[in-house]
Order: C-alpha cells, then sequence, then structure tokens
C-alpha cells in the first residue's frame, strides 16, 4: 500500500472516530426527524396541552356544517368544506394555543394547521387525500399519540364496508405527516374486517419510542411497526411475515391432532396474506398512498396453505382443496418440499369412496384423447383411431373423417385445442375442427398487479384452468371451485366478459366435452393421486375416487373423460386406458 | 420538413426502384380487395381461402358475416295500425305495449300442459319466437329456450337475476340482466354480443323503427343490432320502465322519481312531466298517439305526444303494471288494490274486476278481445271485454309475470314458484 494513501485513511479515521465521540458526549441522543430540535420543547408542549385532562389530550369531533373550529381567543373559517374534527395543542412553542384541524368537502379530506395571529387564524395544509368513490359521510377523530405525535383517524362508509384513513403526524412548528395508512373496505378476495389502533412503544429497546398499528384482521391480530430511527421512521420489515410464521408454525404443528383448528389459523393466515401484501393481488391495507405492503416472499403463507389444503382433503373437500392448492402458484408463495409431501400424503389418504373400482380396457403407448360417443360407447383417439364398446370389449377402427373433438362448438365448426397458461393470462386455444388456424380467448386475464417478468406459453396445469365443454353461450371453464363461462360468438371470438357462477347459479346448456356432462351437473377433475368428480345439483360437492391399487398403475393421468349419463370414467394413466365406476 | 428527392417529378421518372415499388404495391393492393369480392359457394370452412368462414353458404370474413347479421330485422307486427311502429315479438306485444295479440287464447277454463321449473321467481313474460320457441329469463340467472313441448332448447347462463323480457328482433335475443350487461344471443343460444351498462337492467328492451334497441338502466341507452352503443341519456335515478315508441318519433321513459320523459331518436330531450308518483310499470301508447302510465299514487295518467296531461283515473293502491289498450281503446290495467280496471280513452271506469290480490302483471288481449291477466292471489283470469270473468286458473303462486299467447292459443307465463307454465 502506498504510505501516503494509508497515513490519510489514518488521519479520516480518527477524525470519524473523535467525530463520534464528540456526538455521543453531547449527552443527547439521536433525535429523528429533529424533532425535539423544531424549536419547541415536546415535553413542556405535553404537559400545557395536558393540563386539566388525564392521559393524553383528545380532540373534538363536530357534526355535519361545522365551518367554524374556536383556536384559543379567535376563531378559524374554513374557505371550503366543513370541519370533522379538531385538536388543540401548542405546536410552534409559542402562545397562545394551536390547532390540528381535519375538514372534508365533496372532493377532498384535508388536515392543517391552525394558529392564532392576533384576532385572526392563519392556517396552513399538511396534508390531502380525494374522497373515495361511491363512499359517503366521513367522520374524523384525533388525538395526541405521544409527546411528539398525533393520531388523526377518518372514516369513510363505502359500497362493501369502512374505509379508514390514519395519518401520523409531528408536533411541531411546521407538523409533517410521518405515514398515512388506508384500510380499504373489503373486496372480492378479501371480506374479512380489519380494525386498525394505534400505539407508542419502545420495541427494539433503543431508548425510543417506536409506534406500533395493531392490526386485527378477523380474529388475528398482527403488529406493524415503525422504529425511530436515526433519520426518520422506518418499517419494521420483518412484519408481518414474523408474526404470519408465528400462527403457521402453530398451525402445522396442531395439524395431526386437530385438522379442524389448524385448518381455522391456516386459513386466517391467508386471510392476513391477501388482507396485507401486494402480491395478493387485492391487498386492502396501504402506506402513504402505495397499497399493500411489500411482503416478497412468505413462507409462512405458503406453509399455511399446505394446512388448509391438507385439512380440506382431510374433512373430504376435495374441491375446495384443488382451489386452495392455486395458492402455490403465486411466485411468492411457494412451498417447502416438506410441504408439498404433507399435501401429497393428504391426497394419499384421503377417504376415497369405497365402491370405486376400475379396470383395464385398453392401452396406448402415446398421449389418446377419451370421449363417450355414449354411455356404452368410447372413443380413443390415439396412434390407431378406434371405438369401444364397453358392454361387450369390441373394438372398431376409426377413420379419421369419424373422429370429432370432443369440445366443439354447437355447429361442429370450431374446436378447442387446449388451454394455454401465457404473460396475457390463461387463454382457451380454439380453431376450426379441421384445419391448423388457432386462434385465442382469454379465460382469466392475468393482474395487472403481477407483471410478467419473461414471455411465457405453456400448458395449463390441472390446477389452472381447464375447459370442460362447449355451450352454445361459450366455453364452460374450471379452476378449483370456480366455474366460469367464457362467452363466445358463433365464429368461435371472444363476445363480452366472462361470467363466474356461483354453485346456485345455473350450468348453461347442452354442453359438448368429455369432461362434462350434457346437462353440466358433473364433471371430473383429474389429480396425479385419483379423480375428483363434482357434483352441481349437490351444492358442486365433490367425490373423491382412487381405487385401491392405484399407485400399481404406472405413470400419470393423461386423458380422461365422464359418461354422459355421469356415472363412467375413462382414464388414461402411464400407458394403460382404464374404465373407473363406483 | 420532407426531403425533396421524394417528391421530385424527376425521381419518380428516374428510379426504378420506386417503380418496382409501386408495382408490388399495386398487386398487395389487389390482392386485399379479396374482401370486396363476390362470395363464393361453399358447403364447409375447409373451402373457404385464407381466413375466410363458409357463411350460409358461401365463403364470407367473419366481419362481413357479423356485418351481415346486424341488418336490422322488424318482426311481422310492423305498423299494425295507425302506422305507430310496432316492435318485434316482445314484451307486450309491441313497442307501444298495447299487449294486444294476433292469437287467439282459451275461452273456456284451460288445463296445464307442462311446466318448466327453474329455481326462483320468474317474473319475467314469456316471448314467444316466430318458430314457436318460447324465450324467458328467471330471477336464479338462467335464461331459456324452449321447445313447445316445454323441453329446453338451450340455457343461458347470466349469472345474475334476470327480470326484463326478451326481445326477439329477427335472428338475436336480446335481454338486460344484473350483470350490468345488454346481451344479444343468436336463435340457437349463441353469445352475439354484450355491452356492459351502468347499472342493472329491470326492464325489458325495445325495438325502434330505427331498427336501433332502446334499453334502460341508469338513464336510456341506444345500442344497435351490433351491439355498438349510440348514445346513453343519464337519468337522475334508476329506470324500470320499459321504453315504450310513439308514432312522432319519441322514446317514453319512467322513472322512479316520477317522471315520464319522452326522448327524440337522437337521445335529446323532447318533454318530460312529473306525476308525482314512482312510474315502475312502462308506458303504452294508444292508436290516437296518447299516452297512458301507473303511478306509485295509484293513478293511470293520459298524457298527450306534447308531454300534457289529460287526465288522472286514481285507483285504491299503486300502479306498477303496464296499461294494455285494446282496439277500442280501453285501456286495461290492474292495480294494487286488487281489481283489473277498465278505462275509457276520455277517463271514465267502465268497469273493474276484484281478484284476491295485487294485481302486478300486466294484461294481454286476445284477437278476439279477451283479456288475460296474472294475479298475485293465485289465479290467472280471463276476462271477457265487456268485464265478465271466463274463467280462472289456480296456478299455486302470485302471478307476476305477463301471459304471452301462442299461435296455437297456448297461455305462456312465469310465476313465484320458479315456474314457467304453459295452458291450453
Amino acid at each position: 500500500m502506498n504510505p501516503c494513501r494509508s497515513q490519510r485513511l489514518a488521519a479520516v479515521l480518527l477524525l470519524f472516530v473523535a467525530g463520534g465521540l464528540a456526538w455521543g458526549c453531547t449527552g443527547r441522543k439521536q433525535v429523528p426527524f429533529g424533532l425535539r430540535d423544531a424549536g419547541q420543547d415536546s415535553g413542556e408542549t405535553a404537559t400545557d396541552v395536558e393540563e386539566g385532562a388525564p392521559g393524553l389530550p383528545v380532540g373534538e369531533s363536530y357534526g355535519p356544517d361545522q365551518v367554524e373550529v374556536r383556536v384559543a381567543e379567535s376563531t378559524l373559517v374554513l374557505k371550503l368544506g366543513y370541519a370533522l374534527a379538531a385538536l388543540r395543542l401548542n405546536l410552534d412553542g409559542k402562545e397562545p394555543v394551536d390547532a390540528l384541524v381535519v375538514s372534508a368537502d365533496t372532493q377532498q379530506v384535508r388536515l392543517q394547521a391552525a394558529y392564532p395571529r392576533g384576532l385572526d387564524v392563519s392556517s396552513r395544509a399538511i396534508d390531502s387525500f380525494l374522497v373515495p368513490e361511491h363512499c359517503v359521510g366521513p367522520t374524523a377523530s384525533i388525538g395526541q399519540l405521544s409527546s411528539s405525535l398525533v393520531a388523526a383517524r377518518v372514516e369513510h362508509q363505502c359500497e362493501t364496508g369502512k374505509r379508514t384513513n390514519l395519518w401520523l403526524v409531528t408536533i411541531e412548528a411546521q407538523p409533517r405527516v410521518r405515514e398515512r395508512i388506508t384500510v380499504l373496505p373489503p373486496n372480492e378476495k378479501s371480506s374479512a374486517d380489519i380494525a386498525i389502533e394505534l400505539a407508542v412503544e419502545d420495541r427494539d429497546a433503543d431508548g425510543y419510542e417506536d409506534v406500533v398499528a395493531n392490526l386485527r384482521i378477523g380474529k388475528t391480530d398482527v403488529p406493524l411497526a415503525w422504529l425511530d430511527r436515526p433519520g426518520g421512521f422506518a418499517r419494521d420489515v420483518s412484519e408481518p411475515e414474523a408474526r404470519l410464521k408465528e400462527l403457521a408454525d402453530g398451525a402445522w404443528e396442531s395439524f395431526s391432532a386437530n385438522s379442524k383448528s389448524a385448518s381455522t389459523r391456516a386459513l386466517a393466515v391467508l386471510d392476513a396474506f391477501v388482507a396485507l401484501c401486494r402480491e395478493s393481488g387485492a391487498a386492502r391495507v396501504g402506506l402513504s398512498g402505495t397499497q399493500g405492503l411489500q411482503c416478497q416472499q412468505s413462507p409462512a403463507t405458503a406453509r399455511a396453505a399446505a394446512v388448509a389444503i391438507s385439512a380440506s382433503i382431510r374433512r373430504g373437500s376435495f374441491v375446495r382443496a384443488l382451489e386452495l392448492q392455486r395458492w402455490w402458484q403465486n411466485p411468492a408463495l411457494q412451498p417447502s418440499p416438506e410441504e408439498r409431501n404433507l399435501v401429497q400424503a393428504a391426497w394419499r389418504k384421503a377417504k376415497a369412496n369405497a365402491l370405486a373400482s376400475w379396470r383395464a380396457i385398453d392401452s396406448e403407448g402415446g398421449r389418446a384423447s377419451l370421449y363417450f360417443r355414449d354411455a356404452d360407447t368410447l372413443v380413443i383417439d390415439g396412434r390407431a383411431p378406434r371405438q369401444v364398446q364397453l358392454s361387450s370389449g369390441i373394438k372398431t377402427q376409426l377413420s379419421e373423417a369419424e373422429l370429432v373433438p370432443a369440445i366443439r362448438d354447437p355447429s361442429n365448426r370450431f374446436a378447442v385445442r387446449g388451454v394455454r397458461a401465457t404473460c396475457a393470462g390463461f387463454e382457451a386455444e380454439l380453431g376450426p375442427i379441421r384445419g391448423r388456424q388457432s386462434h385465442r380467448a382469454p379465460i382469466e386475464r392475468r393482474s395487472s398487479k403481477s407483471p410478467c417478468r419473461t414471455p411465457i406459453d405453456r400448458p395449463a396445469t390441472v390446477f389452472e384452468w381447464a375447459v370442460l365443454g362447449w355451450a352454445p353461450q361459450g366455453l364452460v371453464a374450471a379452476s378449483g371451485d370456480l366455474l366460469r363461462v367464457v362467452p363466445l360468438n358463433q365464429f368461435a371470438k371472444p363476445a363480452g366478459r366472462p361470467i363466474d357462477l356461483g354453485t346456485t347459479s345455473p350450468l348453461p346448456a347442452p354442453i359438448r366435452g368429455a369432461r362434462i356432462t350434457t346437462d353440466g351437473t358433473r364433471y371430473v377433475i383429474p389429480h396425479p393421486e385419483g379423480v375428483v368428480v363434482r357434483d352441481w345439483r349437490n351444492g358442486g360437492a365433490g367425490l373423491w375416487l382412487r381405487p385401491a391399487d392405484w399407485e400399481k398403475v404406472p405413470g400419470d393421468v393423461r386423458s380422461i373423460a365422464i359418461s354422459p349419463d355421469g356415472r363412467k370414467i375413462a382414464l388414461q394413466k402411464g400407458s394403460e386406458i382404464r374404465l373407473l365406476s363406483w | 420538413m420532407m426531403d425533396p428527392r421524394w417528391y421530385s417529378p424527376g425521381a419518380l421518372r428516374c428510379s426504378p426502384q420506386l417503380l418496382l415499388a409501386l408495382v408490388v404495391l399495386l398487386t398487395v393492393a389487389a390482392c386485399s380487395g379479396a374482401r370486396s369480392r363476390p362470395a363464393t359457394p361453399c358447403m364447409s370452412d375447409a373451402e373457404c381461402r385464407a381466413e375466410r368462414i363458409c357463411h350460409e353458404g358461401k365463403c364470407r370474413f367473419v366481419e362481413e358475416a357479423l356485418a351481415e347479421l346486424a341488418t336490422p330485422v322488424v318482426g311481422p307486427d310492423v305498423a299494425e295500425s295507425g302506422g305507430a311502429p310496432r316492435s318485434a315479438n316482445g314484451f307486450m306485444g309491441d313497442a307501444a305495449h298495447t299487449g294486444r295479440s294476433k292469437n287467439r287464447g282459451p275461452s273456456s277454463s284451460p288445463s296445464l300442459a307442462w311446466t318448466y321449473q327453474t329455481g326462483a321467481r320468474v317474473f319475467a313474460s314469456p316471448v314467444v319466437g316466430n318458430d314457436g320457441t318460447v324465450y324467458i329469463g328467471s330471477l336464479d340467472g338462467q335464461f331459456v329456450a324452449l321447445n313447445a313441448d316445454g323441453s329446453l332448447k338451450w340455457r343461458y347462463a347470466a349469472g345474475q337475476k334476470i327480470y326484463p323480457s326478451a326481445l326477439v328482433a329477427g335472428s338475436s335475443i336480446i335481454f338486460g340482466t344484473h350483470q350490468r350487461e345488454l346481451v344479444s344471443l343468436s336463435l340457437q343460444g349463441q353469445t352475439r354480443w354484450k355491452l356492459p351498462l351502468e347499472d342493472v337492467v329491470d326492464a325489458s328492451a325495445t325495438l325502434g323503427p330505427d331498427g336501433r334497441v332502446y334499453v334502460v338502466a341508469n338513464g336510456a341507452y341506444a345500442v344497435d343490432l351490433l351491439g355498438r352503443l349510440h348514445w346513453h341519456k343519464p337519468t337522475a335515478d334508476h329506470v324500470r320502465s320499459a321504453p315504450a315508441i310513439h308514432p312522432a318519433r319519441l322514446l317514453i321513459i319512467g322513472t322512479t322519481e316520477g317522471s315520464l320523459i319522452a326522448l327524440r331518436p337522437d337521445g335529446s330531450l323532447a318533454w318530460s312531466v312529473q306525476l308525482r308518483g314512482a312510474i315502475e310499470g312502462a308506458a303504452s301508447v294508444d292508436d290516437e298517439g296518447y299516452i297512458y302510465t301507473g303511478t306509485g299514487r295509484g293513478e293511470i295518467v293520459q298524457v298527450d305526444q306534447t308531454g300534457a296531461v289529460q287526465w288522472k283515473f286514481k285507483t285504491g293502491d299503486e300502479v306498477r303494471a303496464t296499461p294494455a289498450v285494446a282496439r277500442d281503446g280501453t285501456i286495461i290495467v290492474g292495480s294494487y288494490d286488487g281489481n283489473v280496471y277498465a278505462i275509457s280513452p276520455s277517463g271514465a271506469l267502465r268497469w273493474k274486476v276484484a281478484t284476491g290480490g295485487r294485481v302486478r302483471a300486466s294484461a294481454r288481449i286476445d284477437a278476439d278481445g279477451r283479456i288475460y291477466v296474472g294475479s298475485q292471489d293465485n289465479f290467472l283470469y280471463c276476462i271477457d271485454p265487456s268485464g265478465s270473468v271466463l274463467w280462472r286458473y289456480n296456478v299455486g303462486q302470485d302471478v307476476d309475470s305477463t301471459v304471452e299467447i301462442g299461435s296455437d292459443g297456448t297461455l305462456y307465463f312465469g310465476s313465484d314458484d320458479g315456474g314457467v307454465h304453459a295452458l291450453r
């Protein structure tokens, strides 16, 4: 090393150490945001404001049409809107006391500071937000949270529930918003009640007060903390994952002893993840105008999903289990091998219908498409297309002209080739029955909140989307317990937004497809460990079919079909084609 | 600024590359003219070149076929009398909502031919297509096409309630749903298009003489048969009254705040009159151009085509049904006071028939003047033009659905038990 350079480095180091010592020897702690350097003694302020009142002061809330707010001997007359709440306190360290005022009009909600100046009151805007659409009746409350912080809460009643906005504001001559927390009303994916309470405590035991937002999501408490650090508040990024992990681990450990309770805990974790994390695509808790916390990977939620799936399988809710298994498609929720094994074991042990039996009827080395021509005739569209008379076992070769795709439109002109997962979402690939042209119809569009970084175009898996059949109205597609109609016109082109069907909604009819009965009352969902039969007449209940010797037949389920009467299933497992009945 | 080399005449004369490009361009232009070539006959898509398909025996591009399907088709009831425009098959039989049918219903007590069971209340009125297919929606979200024997032809799943009756215009079936959209289906049940609206649809669509479909939700919408929105005239509140077409080229709608509104074909307001009672049923128009509507104040009101109120007839309770207009001009309408009223065109009571329940359904009048109307006393009534009850049929549940009369005299209607019934 160059000696001159090393000397310079040593000098810089010495200066740094000396500077640090000098700073430490002043006897002052590091002060975040310069709060206690802001021209006032916050302790005094607190004392002044607290005079005559137990605990920290709480502001006054107003009814509608309040346009004047008394500040010391003067009055603040609002130029826009009406006052919702006000807290009188000393902001600038000078007498008389000032105020923080929350006001609203039809467009905006505002937070402002008011300072008496002689007979007049001058005001200064601190922050504002637009009144959310379809929300009415704002109410507000304001109170001092600590000697240096005030919390102001504004609530709107919106179409689906309450919307809360919380300001965390510094007490200083020119108050600043340190954090704005928003809790949105319920949405389609998150319906849990969310309550939020702010508190101050020294969470990291560094002698400074940190802010804790205790969120109650349904019956689950999740704390979010802002640690008072040099330079300002820093959100404690170990939350919410730490709390979710605690809950998920609890669910995991109790699963073998009490799967019901474990499932409740696991579902609470999933609810909390949806409500809190941006990665869920439906977050309801936001900070400083952005919706959802950046949770990134959440092993805790992936673990909770494993428990919830396994519990669903154990209690026989097979369709629900398939639906829950979709959680693992979220890149933020990758399960560990241990968690995958738990679910796989649950499928293997699932209470299968005792009457389920199967027999081999044919074999095919490559993948074959199966469909029933009628209750007794199975078409095997493979290397050598043929049909099998199930009652007699007689096989008849079929010509190309005699083959038609199972999922085709009512005019026999177009057919479904498959479902593709792409950056646009999940798309049905359609084309003329005879011909190579194809086009696509969206089944589910990718959320704009989960961008596609690498282009993809792959077949959808069994846990994603599958087209069950083609009704006059369009395609009937299924994913877990979701059933959706994708409207298509007579030229197989998309014709309007898809429709999700509830379990009480009648299905379109007639439906043409290998995996669904014509009236849509029963359809089959293949699974590596067996077959789920869903019965729409019984509120969508699922039946798990797994013959005792399922594992003795090597290979995966490659093709599956249900008979028109819904009483027989043909499937290709590995190279064997088998007939399953129950 | 453009480089002068690109537009110098000399450059055009001297550049062989440019000439070559021109030849290529002309060739491409000639080839792309395939769209305007006459369609070649075909039996299947395989016989058609490029992206064309075999549609009705000819190779066409999809867009051409769609445009052809959108050609306005007006049904068989066009200009039945008085030059008034009449819709295709739809609610109350025509675009003026007179309730008249050219068919004859049963004069003596009928019996049940069949019932198709849905999962929820059937409020809509069945509409019979030219081939005898019965079209109707239910509050369980299904819209069905039923064969004349009551068997299911096809079913459309809307996922949300369907209150309105269908409009069968040519080869399109059009109805609104609580999914906040207007749906157009082919006669085979295939989706033609769906138009998202800003509110739920409670009332039936009407075909105007201009070939446009008019529908109400949060105001009135004008849509063509291709599903393209032409205009939307918002109103202060939700509209539940199906638009009626007036011969003076006016669209008549009533709002739940009690305003009767006339719109011109371009959506502009012609007039509005405040009737001080919610208008839940559709207005109807007689052969003289007088407009009739019922109100939540229990009044039946006659309004002329300038919006001037001519008379009001007071009943004992709300009037939510659409007034039917008999061929002699008599207004037939039921009230929540349980009576079915016959009122002369001058506003005088001709007769009234008491039922045992509120009358929400609108009346239909057959070719012989017989009146068919359901009541919430669970009965379907047949009343002769003089006010005598010819028969009544116990359905077992409220009948709020307006009756449709088939060409063979079969009566089709829905009821609160979720049934679609056929009596003959």
